[in-house]
């Protein structure tokens, strides 16, 4: 099982820019290999993800959960280098349809649920997506997956989709609904994949549109307010996705070539800082049986080696300087400041902020600091620290030599943020934060961590709509049930009608003998020939 | 409301050293600001100390507002269930 992504890289290394596989199918002409700057990046950093998560989950047994998570990858590592949507589409369906293994295998009735939720909402991407390239192959006789911008046809339905998929505000309630609830090692893979490849589509396909600047900034910065109240930490470990989604999505929206640059490189560190994120806090599930604020607390007693790493994660996550997330915000704040959107340069750096304390000091802190819940396990098996040492080295390795990530940035603009002023701007913002937060701590202000649901978008059709259903239901029913009225024993014998001929227990139900099933189709079919015969 | 933020903290001792460690910091880091040429490309950000009162501030008013949140949209953790 390492061997495989081991392969798949050198395979990856070994194809020149520029290569091709076309494949004609269907009267129509497929691009289903197309390598360039843009596809080799994602290629490698997924590729990396994979090997991660393999050797993070080498002790799990569950034979289902480890295929899904190979064809998981697999599924998005084809969708990058897909040349065309008809391609693009057959494996975004995948990655959907692979993905939710991860949290069904979790077998639990919230995991249940969640996962149907999930897939509900990844197929109606899928279809949204299916749509537009259709529309669009109807308009321009063309699947070429290249820039399509909003205006084209097709382009907003297959905008949407790609947003779906990248946790649009309003359109993201299924990430923090789904991926606390997937299995330890399950969310490791989940937040690798789906979301990147998103990003990437939408750099391919949307590069420059201005309404992503917005879309990404409010990305950025209403996530912070829900990681700040919530229990769960994969649940903040999840909002904090969506905030870094959302700097790149900003990155994409600005569309020079440092601007994608930086949501390329962004992109690269995230999968790696954030694999190592829900590795820590996936660690501590399976040590501790609980990922809550409320119920952890003092861990780096017992798990010193998960704690440290958590911190470089943390530390990534904060755009510390000399961790990997400093270098790519940076491009992509200076990109957005260049090009003149002060507003969205100053959104961003609240969501900065924001990240930092509630995020980058709360994860760590609350799970392995901070206060002695009493908690005593054993340190996380080898092969998980060893995954989370290797993402470790990687986002510390791109912190201090950022050259290294520029030889595979798509294009070859490039930022140094190692300048006095940008230094000592972050540490500012970093340090100045850091005391209110320690202010906020010390006077008691921190919202109480407690074991709560914080209603989000989803509530409408989780909370607002079932309920309200169920109370005008539940107003009918006496009514209903009381009626002598000629309609309420119209229906009632209706349905008793239909359920002694089709339900359970009726004829048509039942098992037939196959000579009478032959002698139907015979007539059927003699049917249909009468029928077109006049 | 003291008690709880002292009980997260976890050990006064250690704490203190930390805020006042923090706090020099802090310091240290917007006097650099004040001799330093300050360049950028959107002009507040060329304010002295800009980024720490930003992040100053920033800290506080995501907390302030989070609560307020959560009273409005926290509910019981089996909400959902019911």
């Amino acid at each position: 099982m390492v061997v495989l992504p081991v392969l798949g890289l050198l395979q990856l290394m070994a194809l020149p820019a520029g290569a091709s596989l076309g494949l004609e199918a269907v009267g129509l002409t497929l691009e289903v290999v197309r390598v360039d700057g843009l596809s080799l990046l994602f290629g490698y950093v997924f590729h990396l993800a994979a090997l991660l998560g393999v050797i993070f989950s080498l002790r799990v047994r569950d034979l289902g959960q480890q295929v899904a998570a190979l064809v998981y990858a697999g599924s998005a590592i084809g969708a990058v280098f897909a040349g065309d949507l008809l391609s693009l589409f057959l494996y975004w369906e995948l990655t959907a349809v692979s993905s939710v293994f991860l949290i069904w295998a979790a077998r639990e009735e919230g995991a249940f649920r969640a996962g149907l939720r999930y897939l509900v909402v990844q197929i109606l991407s899928g279809m949204l997506l299916l749509l537009g390239l259709v529309l669009h192959y109807q308009a321009t006789g063309s699947l070429a997956f290249g820039h399509l911008g909003l205006e084209s046809p097709g382009g907003t339905l297959i905008f949407l989709a790609f947003g779906i998929k990248c946790a649009f505000p309003l359109l993201h309630t299924w990430l923090p609904d789904a991926y606390p609830r997937a299995t330890v090692t399950g969310a490791v893979f989940l937040s690798a994949f789906t979301t990147k490849l998103a990003v990437y589509a939408l750099a391919r396909g949307f590069a420059g549109t201005e309404v992503l600047i917005w879309i990404g900034a409010l990305m950025a910065v209403l996530p912070v307010f829900y990681a700040v109240i919530e229990d769960d930490l994969r649940r903040v470990l999840s909002y904090s996705l969506i905030i870094q989604l959302g700097f790149m999505v900003v990155g994409v929206g600005v569309g020079t070539e440092l601007a994608l640059n930086g949501t390329a490189a962004h992109a690269f560190g995230h999968v790696l800082y954030k694999a190592l994120l829900f590795m820590a806090m996936g660690a501590v599930l399976q040590q501790t049986g609980t990922a809550r604020a409320s119920e952890l607390g003092g861990l780096y007693r017992s798990m010193p080696l998960t704690a440290w790493f958590c911190v470089v994660g943390a530390a990534s996550i904060s755009a510390v300087p000399l961790f990997s997330g400093f270098v790519s915000k940076a491009f992509i704040t200076s990109a957005t400041a260049q090009a003149g959107h002060h507003l969205a340069w100053t959104m961003l750096l609240f969501a900065s902020a924001g990240a930092l304390l509630y995020v980058g000091i709360k994860v760590p802190y609350l799970a392995f600091f901070g206060r002695d819940s009493g908690v005593r396990v054993a340190e996380a098996p080898r092969s998980m620290l060893v995954a989370m040492g290797l993402s470790a080295v990687l986002s510390v390795l791109i912190g201090v030599r950022p050259q290294l990530l520029q030889l595979i940035l798509p294009f070859p603009a490039t930022y140094d943020p190692y300048t006095l002023g940008h230094i000592l701007g972050q540490l500012q913002l970093l340090l100045f934060s850091a005391l209110a937060f320690v202010i906020v701590l010390r006077r008691g202000w921190y919202p109480r961590m407690v074991p709560s649901t914080n209603l989000d978008f989803d509530w409408i059709w989780r909370g607002g709509l079932p309920r309200t259903w169920l109370s005008l239901v539940r107003l009918a029913a006496p009514g209903w049930r009381r009626s002598g009225s000629a309609l309420g024993t119209i229906s009632r014998r209706a349905l008793n009608l239909l359920q002694r001929h089709f339900g359970p227990r009726s004829r048509l139900a039942g098992t037939w003998p196959t000579g009478s099933m032959v002698l139907w189709v015979v007539v059927l079919l003699a049917l249909s020939l009468l029928v077109s015969y006049f | 409301m003291r008690d709880e933020g002292e009980r997260v903290l976890g050990g006064s001792k250690k704490v203190r050293w930390v805020f006042w460690g923090l706090l020099v910091a802090c310091l240290v880091v917007l006097a650099l600001d004040f001799l330093h040429e300050k360049r950028g490309y959107v002009p507040w950000e060329r304010w002295v100390g800009f980024q720490s009162g930003f992040g100053f501030l920033a800290g506080l008013v995501v907390i302030l507002l989070a609560h307020g949140l959560r009273r409005l949209l926290g509910r019981s953790g089996d909400y959902y269930e019911r």
